[in-house]
């Protein structure tokens, strides 16, 4: 043992250890390489434990941030949690393509599915990414499939759009059902911009925008106004952000 | 449904949901509201070190939020906000863990992580190892976990955790020395530098 104790060890770590401890722990790392590398470890360990728990939990959902805002009713009145009418209530306020997705992704599953399952959302301002979804859209870099707990997602493409807000085209497969849709940054979420079903994801993994295979997104695309695409460290860029809005351009 | 999740956002208790969301609807924001905005990342890591999944750390937090909007009268300003509501946080998890004979929290690994492709392949041995660390600090009893949400995930003081805690000073820093020697354990070699 290297002559402190686990909780001296620890103290010294959050910068708690008293004056005496902490100088002779400063004294001991000079000469102590073994002290220094657990010192090391622990820290690695704490950085872990928190980026992994930050990540896994994602941007604040809606229905907590709609809940301290003024004149936003919190998004989970009507269902955020996986209980069987859920998806039916939202299907009759949803726009139609929305509800489109709805089918597409609880078809075969006859309204059991569980939270994970669900990629998109109802929300006080419309429809947006879910937990999985959203996490997806906000880390991985446009190419290769993404394999979520009961869908595989590919991003095709990421821009600007008109105003300097950033989107992300995006296909997913659920239960042999495939889907294209855009999804544009908004705050913390991903706000869900056009959906259809029944598109056949191209297997290069890219696609262009507008492209004339998948007219429902190209319009889409075209109704937002790509200003800009983004390649691929514009795009790591954009990740390592949060996917703020571009500022200074239009 | 695990420790978090409570039979409230399960639609059980209707009129008082709505009496929140009329809450919400009417109410300008004040500076306690944009306070416990600010405060939201380190609530919902708390609650993650409670309640050990994703789900269950928003569904705790909600009902934090929701308890803390109704209470806010009893709310004393210059004091610490934070601690109030961990405290709050903390009395709801332990009713709910009460109230569901205090399962143990459990973490599949798709829940932590439930994006993996080629995509993620560069970063999948740290996600492994986070994952691992995530599954480890699970194991840790809840009194542990808890001081070590406040003063690992949160960076909060000792002095600051132990009044969050309502316990000791020298208590919250054998159980964060405690929760690190678990990891440490836990994690073995493979985390050496």
């Amino acid at each position: 043992m290297i002559g402190f104790s686990d909780d001296q060890l620890s103290a010294y770590l959050d910068g708690e250890a008293d004056a005496v401890t902490a100088e002779g722990i400063d004294r001991a790392l000079e000469a102590n390489q073994a002290l220094a590398e657990r010192l090391e470890t622990l820290r690695l360990h704490d950085r872990w434990v928190r980026d992994g728990i930050d990540e896994s939990l994602g941007p604040v959902p809606s229905r907590l941030s709609d809940l301290l805002e003024r004149g936003s009713p919190p998004s989970n009145v009507l269902g955020f949690r996986p209980r069987p009418l859920a998806p039916m209530i939202a299907f009759g306020r949803m726009a139609p393509w929305a509800a489109a997705l709805i089918v597409g992704v609880f078809a075969g599953v006859t309204f059991q599915a569980t939270r994970s399952q669900t990629l998109i959302v109802d929300s006080a301002s419309g429809p947006v990414a879910g937990r999985s979804l959203a996490a997806a859209l906000s880390t991985a870099r446009a190419g290769a499939p993404l394999k979520l707990d009961a869908a595989t997602v590919r991003i095709f493409l990421s821009f600007e759009a008109r105003g300097g807000g950033l989107c992300r085209q995006f296909g997913a497969t659920f239960q042999n059902v495939e889907a294209t849709g855009v999804a544009c940054r908004q705050g913390q979420a991903w706000r869900i911009d056009g959906w259809t079903t029944g598109g056949a994801p191209q297997s290069d993994g890219y696609r262009t925008a507008a492209g004339p295979d998948d007219p429902v997104s190209a319009a889409e695309l075209n109704r937002i106004g790509v200003i800009d695409l983004l390649d691929g460290a514009a795009e790591t860029a954009a990740i390592n952000a949060g996917w703020k809005p571009r500022t200074g351009r239009q | 449904m695990d420790d978090c999740e409570n039979e409230y956002h399960q639609g059980g208790n209707f009129f008082t949901r709505w009496s929140v969301v009329r809450l919400a609807m009417t109410k300008p924001p004040t500076d306690f509201r944009s306070n416990i905005a600010e405060l939201m990342p380190k609530l919902r890591r708390f609650a993650f070190g409670l309640c050990g999944t994703a789900h269950g750390a928003d569904d705790l937090t909600q009902s934090t939020l929701e308890r803390a909007l109704r209470s806010e009268s009893q709310w004393r300003p210059g004091t610490r906000l934070d601690s109030w509501m961990y405290r709050i946080m903390q009395n709801l998890w332990i009713d709910q863990t009460r109230q569901k004979r205090s399962r143990g929290p459990t973490l599949p690994l798709e829940e932590a992580y439930d994006v993996v492709g080629e995509d993620a392949r560069e970063t999948l041995e740290n996600r492994d190892m986070a994952a691992r660390a995530i599954r480890a600090f699970n194991t840790l009893s809840p009194e542990i976990r808890s001081a070590a949400s406040l003063v690992i995930l949160n960076g909060q003081s000792y002095r600051e955790a132990a009044e969050a805690l309502e316990v000791p000073l020298g208590t919250i820093m054998s159980r964060v020395a405690r929760a690190r020697r678990v990891l440490e354990v836990a994690l073995g070699e493979d985390s050496r530098p």
